[in-house]
């Protein structure tokens, strides 16, 4: 499988995906603008999914159904239990972030998830799906590494004397453009977000820490720690496991 | 009453008559009986009302799976009882309780149901011309029967001329409103969209309150005919020109989950001209008939009070309750 895909995001796109592109749901996204971000709630979020101009939103699901029969003496999941069809629910909430579910139920106790969706300040969504996301990942990862190649084919050199070699000419000029390079990309980075944005993130970042705690993340950490100082490491390695344990890489430090 | 029927309990009064529920001692079934009223001595003296003649008159001679059947008619001195097929609720009813959510299968099904029985009505010359969710019943096997004929008769002759203050206001279509006297089977078919429209929005579409305001409202839904779409509309005996209120707002967005299909139908069945509506015929092969979701199984159909079994379901889960009528009893 992982041949494949690779396979699929080296080859060229070929064909005009312009058009592909805009039908595909990953790249839309819905905002309602008379309904200010700070206004939505637990309670209405789902109302706010279920707008005319949503794009994510089928009119003729469950949900409009309710809507066009005006029925009110009872809450939408009440009766969405009873029909069948495409209904939305809601899933999660945890401001400023609200998953909706667009889901198929055959019964009352049948039900098929189809998509999820989010919204975030305001903005609607798509989940990805892992094939999305997966490739997306794959294709950032390969890229540089494939103009890495490329950069690199450049300066090898045959001779039959000597077989392989390397030739570097322009050495230093390439350095001073990854390092003008470098610092552009850093200065981005601060500007990328706002006070306000990081408050919000942390908000949602500590939900999933008390969701998730740090026990079974652990490992991970060390791990990531490790990599970061190859050298360092590298000397007592001989007697050492390649996963350290913490005890272990406090003697080290 | 006869000997045949055991009256049970009264069911209704009516303008013209009182309705009660009876049970048919030679084959068991339940029935409904309507009495006649027969009023004064004066009106008496003319013979029994229109409305009771027009309806045995021509429930004696139609036989059709949606349309109410007249089994019996018993004369009994002074009074005349018509003997009913018994039907346990009509639309109105079903139209009302929010209990009940329609869906798309339900709603093609009761439009289906209506279409074939106005058909063989109309096949037959016949205008119902009361068409309403009042009188459309239904009973528990999920079947639509159109009824009271009260005001239904027949139609064809070119010289006859008719009264236009038929149909309630609200299922009134606009011809009858500028008060045509030679009209079609196109009336029954404008209401029949009324009908649609309720069943969909669980409200009256056109609820006005009166002559004009009926038009008003119906202008402020479709846009007003113009002189292409209705060339006929200024020759009509009290035509006035009416200005909508605001814009349209168009149908699909009235009707917000309504598809397309069905959205067509509807603006076949309100076609302004008369000549260029739908008929049940065409109505029946429009493509809302022949897509996805399709009509479901007549038994599906909701009906209003079905909550007495989910109690008596309740209380055998719970199991505390009929221990404890054990232990008292």
């Amino acid at each position: 499988m992982c041949i494949i895909w690779i396979s699929d995001i080296m080859m060229p796109r070929m064909g005009p995906p312009t058009t592909a592109r805009q039908e595909n749901p990953l790249y839309l996204s819905f905002r309602n603008p008379q309904w200010p971000a700070n206004q939505i709630y637990k309670e209405n979020a789902l109302e706010y999914f279920c707008n005319q101009a949503n794009t994510f939103y089928e009119m003729n699901s469950c949900n409009q159904q309710i809507i066009m029969q005006g029925i009110k003496n009872r809450t939408v999941e009440e009766c969405l239990r009873n029909m069948q069809g495409i209904q939305y629910v809601l899933w999660y909430s945890q401001p400023p972030l609200f998953i909706i579910c667009k889901q198929r139920r055959n019964s009352p106790t049948n039900v098929s998830p189809i998509s999820y969706y989010y919204i975030i300040s305001g903005n609607v969504h798509q989940a990805p799906d892992m094939y999305s996301l997966i490739q997306s990942r794959l294709l950032g990862a390969l890229e540089p590494l494939r103009n890495a190649f490329g950069e690199v084919t450049n300066y090898s050199r045959y001779n039959t004397a000597k077989g392989y070699y390397w030739e570097f000419k322009n050495k230093p000029n390439v350095k001073k453009r990854d390092e003008d390079k470098k610092d552009d990309e850093e200065e981005k980075l601060e500007e990328r977000s706002t006070n306000f944005q990081k408050t919000r993130t942390m908000m949602l970042v500590n939900q999933l820490f008390s969701e998730m705690p740090a026990d079974e993340a652990l490992e991970k950490e060390e791990v990531e720690e490790e990599d970061k100082k190859p050298e360092e490491v590298a000397q007592p390695a001989a007697e050492e496991p390649k996963f350290a344990e913490p005890a272990a890489r406090a003697q080290t430090k | 009453m006869s000997k045949r029927y055991e009256t049970v309990k009264h069911l209704g009064e009516g303008q013209f008559a009182n309705v009660y529920l009876a049970k048919d001692l030679e084959s068991g079934e339940m029935v409904a009986i309507k009495k006649i009223k027969l009023g004064s001595r004066e009106e008496a003296k003319d013979g029994i009302n229109r409305t009771a003649i027009r309806e045995i008159k021509l429930l004696k001679e139609i036989h059709h799976e949606n349309i109410i059947t007249l089994r019996d008619v018993i004369g009994h001195r002074t009074s005349i009882q018509l003997v009913f097929d018994f039907m346990d609720t009509d639309l109105e009813h079903v139209v009302k309780d929010h209990s009940i959510i329609l869906s798309p299968a339900h709603i093609k099904n009761i439009t289906m149901q209506m279409l074939l029985g106005l058909e063989f009505l109309h096949a037959h010359w016949i205008l119902h011309r009361d068409l309403k969710p009042n009188n459309l019943l239904l009973n528990n096997m999920g079947r639509v029967k159109l009824t009271d004929f009260g005001l239904a008769r027949f139609f064809g002759s070119p010289n006859r001329n008719y009264t236009h203050q038929v149909v309630t206001r609200w299922y009134r279509a606009p011809e009858l409103l500028y008060g045509a006297r030679s009209y079609g089977v196109g009336i029954d078919i404008w209401s029949v969209g009324c009908i649609i429209a309720e069943l969909l929005l669980r409200a009256p579409i056109f609820p006005g309150e009166s002559d004009i305001d009926q038009l008003v409202k119906i202008y402020n839904v479709l846009g007003c005919p113009t002189e292409e779409s209705w060339p006929t509309m200024k020759t009509l005996n009290s035509y006035v020109s009416i200005k909508p209120d605001s814009e349209t707002p168009g149908l699909n967005f009235i009707f917000s989950a309504a598809p397309q299909d069905l959205i067509d139908l509807l603006i076949g069945m309100w076609t302004f001209d008369p000549v260029k509506r739908l008929t049940c015929t065409q109505s029946l092969q429009m493509d809302y008939f022949k897509s996805q979701p399709y009509c479901c199984l007549d038994e599906e159909l909701p009906l209003p009070n079905q909550k007495p079994p989910k109690r008596t379901r309740r209380l055998e889960e719970d199991g505390s309750h009929p221990a404890r009528r054990l232990i008292f009893e």
